[in-house]
């Protein structure tokens, strides 16, 4: 299900939220797992085995290494660990990249003239390279001792399962939320407050994002793209993740308030990084994070090898998360080249140091020249893309995109562009130190007025078109 | 932490709890109505694979009560503040009404022009090899012959695709019969295309079927057709289906086309055993888009009438040229010896159209729904 679909604003929104409320405390994670796993299954009921079964496996992994921890058994709790990991992986490594696999392997072996592997298709299942990571970090908080595990399945399925974040995050760590899953407060404050974000997500996708995606359609659909069209479509394919992305994060946060949850944030204007290290500091946050913790940090803390090195893998590897292909790998090895670079020339900036427009603008022009790999997920397509951003095939106009999409579609980007650099100068002026009063920060009066206003459109926009899919589910 | 919301005034809330309640209530008779279309058995099987759910959101959207005054609304708002149609249309002046696929001109043009003419060469091949001429006839755009209704100016090089199409199809000894100078001649005097649908009228028909016949009399036969208009009626346009606006707004633009209703009928037609039995000969084929399977153009009637003979026919509307021909191809009147002659009806709009994409993150999105 899609929190952008007329289904879930007015038939299971209303219902959970109405369940949730009329039972005790004590059974809210009960509705939270039964919510979740509707929602869930909405997609397709079978793959709910896969879901539940992870869940059991870490579950049961969780409390066996518990045991050896406590019992000071740290190699057995070692082994066990491990073993939990390549659990999930093998999981993650089956449905998402067993394809891939075969596809590379047939690759090598048919010229040697082996007999290639045939494999049929494996159906991809929603959000698992999600919640293989939080399944992931459970298993290991409990082996540093950062989380006590939970004594009650139901509240770690509900951890797992929790619907705002099930599908494309904000990533949860259990450590930061054990104690909510046990206790929350419900607040008609901040279930407004939740309301209020929810709303905020909401415009962001449906009245931006989705704007946006017949100009985004428009490059991909180029067989040859020019100089002018094809940065154009990069810059606009960009903001449209953006507005995709950071509005579905927003209503999972919004949700998650609703029910009582505070989520990690998972955006912080990417658009004004000044270098591809910043960029990471700001954009899909619980991810960044994760991927500190949980790969970056061991590889350092283990010495297996240098702050480089880790980096390097680090990137690739969040590459590869993202997609089972090679144009992913080398979106990774991209980023991952870059910030080595960044550091080797002492360019890495920070998210509260000085801002300097030029760096900005070559930051941003930077990522949307990794965006052909992005969001083709081929090599072949983003090559031809590249070719144009180059200027290999002229310069170009943009007279496709007017063709194809229409004024509003400009007057949506106009808005949207306006959107980036008022935020983003808001941003700017909170960490020169300016840190209180924007009247964005709360929602009354004015504000108030026009997110209702943007959120009545945003419905019927939705009305209209009916089908509104978020970009990063196929991750 | 960085400025985002952190408080929130409390009618957010309740206002919000009060729109969840109304449309629950809304939403609770659509469930049972759904349910009601469902058998248990069948209801079973389609949950598993998920159709079951799919099934009940198209059922619930399509009949969602803000659905098409949302529609109406945000097409009214386009109208309103830029003068645009839906996608797909180009407004006009003086009511006029173009698709856009006509303003397409793809950046790899000469790629496009290539492979078109490589795909026609490979036809031409297939018939010759059937013992079967092939003469393409291309028919202009309507936004070339009209650019003077056009409220946006196509592309110049769009206006030499039709130049540049015919030269190598002729570079390629594919036979072409241009009519696009005949067409620009004669727009004055007759409507050629129908304000407000993409095709042409019933005269643009019979002036490509007289333009036919005047390059290649060696096609003409002998039996004598004739066509006269029996009616006429009133059409709103294939075009018109994009302008999803409330009508009030532009009462006077866009209204229906006045379209004459020709019927082409055999002079002095004889019952006689051939006719009767279908022994007489029909040495040419007729392969088309919507422009010849639409009865309203009469385009195959006007065909017989200038070509003085009998013709047969394969067209596929909504297809495009090529899937019309690719029928005629694996058919079995391709084996039939009595046709010498196939023509070929080819819209040149198709030269500007691409195969779409299969890769991007909206495909790949897509997938899960």
């Amino acid at each position: 299900m899609v929190f952008t679909s007329n289904i879930f604003l007015c038939l299971f929104l209303p219902v959970f939220l109405l369940v949730y409320y009329l039972v005790k405390d004590s059974w809210r994670s009960h509705v939270i797992v039964l919510g979740s796993y509707i929602f869930y299954a909405w997609w397709r009921p079978d793959f709910l085995l896969l879901f539940v079964g992870i869940s059991y496996w870490n579950y049961w992994f969780g409390m066996l290494i518990k045991r050896r921890v406590d019992g000071e058994d740290k190699r057995a709790a070692f082994r066990l660990l491990c073993l939990g990991v390549a659990g999930n992986l093998a999981a993650l490594g089956y449905f998402k990249y067993a394809n891939f696999g075969f596809e590379v392997l047939n690759d090598v072996l048919q010229p040697l003239g082996v007999n290639t592997f045939t494999l049929e298709h494996i159906i991809l299942p929603l959000g698992i390279s999600f919640y293989v990571f939080q399944a992931i970090s459970y298993i290991v908080d409990i082996y540093r001792k950062d989380a006590e595990p939970t004594t009650r399945f139901v509240d770690f399925a509900a951890f797992i399962a929790l619907f705002p974040q099930l599908i494309a995050g904000p990533i949860l760590r259990y450590s930061l939320i054990d104690k909510q899953l046990k206790q929350r407060t419900h607040s008609l404050e901040l279930f407004s407050l939740g309301a209020a974000r929810f709303m905020l997500g909401f415009v962001k996708k449906v009245l931006i994002a989705d704007s946006l995606a017949p100009m985004g359609t428009v490059i991909l659909g180029e067989s040859q793209p020019q100089m002018v069209d094809a940065w154009f479509g990069m810059f606009i394919s960009l903001l449209q993740l953006y507005f995709d992305f950071s509005g579905y994060s927003d209503m999972a946060i919004g949700l998650g308030m609703m029910m009582g949850f505070r989520f990690a944030e998972n955006f912080n204007q990417p658009l004004l990084c000044q270098s591809m290290t910043e960029f990471w500091r700001r954009w899909h946050l619980t991810l960044a994070d994760f991927l500190r913790d949980y790969i970056y940090m061991p590889l350092i803390r283990s010495r297996t090898m240098k702050a480089e090195g880790a980096l390097f893998c680090t990137m690739l590897l969040s590459g590869f998360w993202h997609g089972a292909s090679f144009a992913y790998i080398l979106f990774g090895l991209y980023f991952a080249v870059l910030m080595l670079i960044e550091r080797r020339m002492g360019w890495v900036t920070k998210v509260n140091g000085p801002y300097r427009l030029h760096r900005n603008l070559i930051a941003v022009v930077l990522v949307m020249g990794v965006m052909p790999f992005f969001i083709t997920g081929d090599i072949d397509h983003a090559v031809n893309i590249l070719t144009g951003m180059f200027g290999l095939r002229g310069l170009g106009s943009l007279d496709a995109y007017f063709i194809e999409t229409s004024s509003m579609t400009v007057a949506f980007t106009g808005l949207a562009i306006l959107w980036i650099i008022l935020a983003g100068r808001i941003n700017l002026r909170y960490y020169a130190g300016h840190k209180q009063g924007y009247w964005m920060q709360h929602v009354g009066g004015l504000g108030t007025l026009l997110l209702w206003a943007g959120f009545g459109l945003s419905l019927s926009r939705l009305a209209a078109n009916s089908f509104s899919p978020f970009l990063y589910f196929q991750f | 932490m960085f400025p985002v919301m952190n408080s929130a005034h409390k009618f957010n809330g309740i206002a919000f709890i009060l729109m969840l309640a109304a449309l629950l209530l809304y939403s609770l008779p659509k469930v049972v109505g759904f349910a009601k279309t469902q058998s248990p058995a069948e209801a079973a099987e389609l949950f598993m694979s998920g159709q079951l759910l799919r099934q009940f959101e198209d059922y619930y959207d399509k009949g969602f009560f803000l659905r098409d005054p949302s529609i109406e609304l945000w097409a009214s708002a386009q109208y309103l503040l830029f003068r645009e149609g839906s996608s797909g249309v180009m407004l006009g002046r003086e009511g006029w009404l173009f698709t856009n696929e006509e303003y397409r001109l793809p950046n790899a043009y000469q790629q496009a022009l290539d492979s078109n003419v490589a795909k026609i060469a490979a036809v031409e091949k297939t018939l010759k090899a059937h013992n079967k001429r092939l003469i393409v006839l291309p028919l202009p755009m309507k936004l070339d012959v009209y650019a003077e209704y056009a409220s946006r100016t196509p592309n110049s090089r769009s206006q030499q695709l039709y130049g540049d199409f015919i030269a190598q199809l002729r570079s390629s000894r594919i036979e072409a019969t241009p009519l696009r100078d005949a067409f620009l001649a004669q727009k004055d005097q007759q409507p050629l295309f129908l304000k407000t649908d993409t095709h042409w009228t019933p005269f643009g028909a019979r002036l490509a079927a007289q333009e036919l016949a005047r390059q290649h009399p060696e096609l003409i036969g002998s039996a004598t057709y004739s066509s006269r208009q029996v009616a006429e009626k009133s059409l709103d346009g294939d075009l018109v289906n994009y302008l999803q606006f409330n009508r009030e707004l532009a009462p006077e633009r866009f209204t229906p086309s006045p379209l004459a209703v020709f019927e082409t009928l055999k002079d002095n037609q004889e019952v006689s055993d051939a006719a009767l039995f279908g022994d007489s000969e029909q040495p040419i084929m007729l392969v088309g888009s919507s422009y010849t399977k639409i009865d309203d153009w009469n385009f195959q009637g006007f065909l017989k009438e200038s070509l003085q003979t009998d013709l047969q026919t394969t067209a596929v509307e909504a297809r495009g040229p090529y899937y019309a021909m690719e029928q005629f191809l694996q058919g079995k009147q391709l084996q039939d010896p009595s046709i010498t002659t196939v023509i070929w009806e080819f819209p040149l709009r198709t030269l500007l159209s691409e195969e779409p994409t299969t890769t991007g993150w909206q495909v790949a999105a897509n997938q899960f729904f």
